[in-house]
């Protein structure tokens, strides 16, 4: 199936859902469930919580597809829905409150000057290094990595899901891969044999 | 695009989300920039390690549960709409309770305004005290009061007060009430 008839496919879906068709809700369940669970689970590190946050986005679904007004893509509103979800079990963790502050401390570690690129090549190869330092970056800049590299989204959609100017995903991911490179670098010098 | 604008723009260079013109436009840079090369590589090796960290999503067990949560808010409604008729019956009921018992009342004072007081038929327009003099007779009481309409709704007080009502608010009446120095030792209006 194309993205076209994906999409075609999920906006009849959606209309269904809206009169009750609950066989519907079960078929665009399994069209983007894993996408709503692994988008949640990218910025709670949570399984749990993200589980949760699927069934909320899905029930969002149920009740309210016919909010659904064509204006973006269907996978576009869905994970809209979804970060607003995420967003209120991080603020309930009171680690969202400050955002730009958590983004300006974030920004104040990706100092380029630290950063080796010989050593970010050899480093990037590694899975668990990577993984790690995902799990280091802010939740606005692990979002944007997400959306960007897992669901392979223009910036644009994704300035639709976070809510924020185009400007501030470039920003942002920018920030994101330059921490990632300065957190690999690091890893990488404390790996070296000392002598 | 300038090397920096070139720098942010190369993960939608990466994960293929530029237009024709714009992926042409990268091409054309990379040839001949080593550190967008760099760059290149690290984001396409950043992109695979995120795509390859598949997670098992909840799948059959997060659709049983949503199946059953739909099940168990849609009898919750339904118990809920019970529940809310049945106030809305009760509702309804005291509200006739109080149609009625409002109507009762609207209709008692009406017909409190058709009560005719024995001492005369408006006693709200003016009431004055007098005092009459120890030796003023009864019928000359009686004649000052045919004069000025007035009609006696209660007293004597301990004081020997008087209070009358007149059919008018005339302060000429009480002026000239005051010049019955014969009669009269004491004048007040309310």
């Amino acid at each position: 199936m194309n993205d076209t008839d994906h999409e075609q496919q999920s906006i009849a879906l959606l209309k269904e859902i809206s009169k009750g068709q609950q066989p519907a809700l079960e078929a665009f369940y399994q069209l983007y469930e894993p996408r709503v669970y692994r988008y949640a689970l990218s910025r709670l590190n949570e399984p749990f919580e993200a589980a949760d946050t699927l069934n909320e986005v899905m029930m969002e679904v149920w009740k309210y597809a016919e909010r659904f007004e064509g204006r973006s893509k269907v996978s576009t509103w869905l994970l809209g829905i979804t970060h607003h979800k995420v967003y209120d079990r991080l603020r309930k963790r009171k680690r969202a409150k400050l955002e730009d502050d958590i983004d300006d401390f974030s920004n104040q570690l990706t100092d380029d000057n630290q950063i080796n690129i010989e050593q970010v090549l050899a480093g990037v190869d590694d899975a668990n290094m990577v993984h790690h330092c995902m799990d280091k970056l802010s939740d606005s800049h692990r979002e944007v990595i997400h959306l960007a590299f897992f669901e392979d989204m223009h910036y644009r959609d994704i300035a639709s899901i976070a809510k924020c100017p185009e400007g501030t995903v470039k920003t942002r991911v920018y920030h994101a891969r330059q921490a990632l490179k300065n957190c690999i670098t690091k890893l990488m010098v404390a790996m070296e044999p000392t002598a | 695009m300038n090397n920096q604008e070139l720098k942010e723009n190369l993960p939608w260079y990466v994960n293929n989300t530029l237009n024709d013109e714009q992926q042409a436009e990268f091409e054309q840079q990379l040839s001949n920039n080593a550190e967008l090369k760099q760059e290149v590589k690290f984001l396409n090796a950043l992109r695979q390690h995120v795509k390859q960290n598949i997670s098992h999503s909840p799948g059959e067990m997060g659709l049983q549960r949503l199946k059953r949560q739909i099940k168990k808010e849609s009898e919750q409604n339904s118990s809920s709409h019970k529940s809310i008729t049945t106030w809305r019956t009760l509702a309804i009921a005291a509200s006739l309770v109080l149609v009625v018992q409002l109507g009762i009342m609207i209709n008692f004072v009406q017909r409190e305004d058709t009560f005719v007081p024995l001492s005369g038929n408006n006693y709200s327009s003016s009431v004055i005290q007098v005092q009459f003099k120890s030796d003023a007779t009864e019928s000359r009481i009686r004649e000052l009061l045919i004069s000025i309409e007035g009609s006696i709704i209660n007293g004597p007080s301990k004081n020997g007060l008087y209070r009358i009502q007149l059919k008018t608010d005339d302060d000429k009446i009480i002026s000239r009430l005051r010049m019955q120095t014969d009669l009269i030792d004491f004048i007040s209006k309310e």
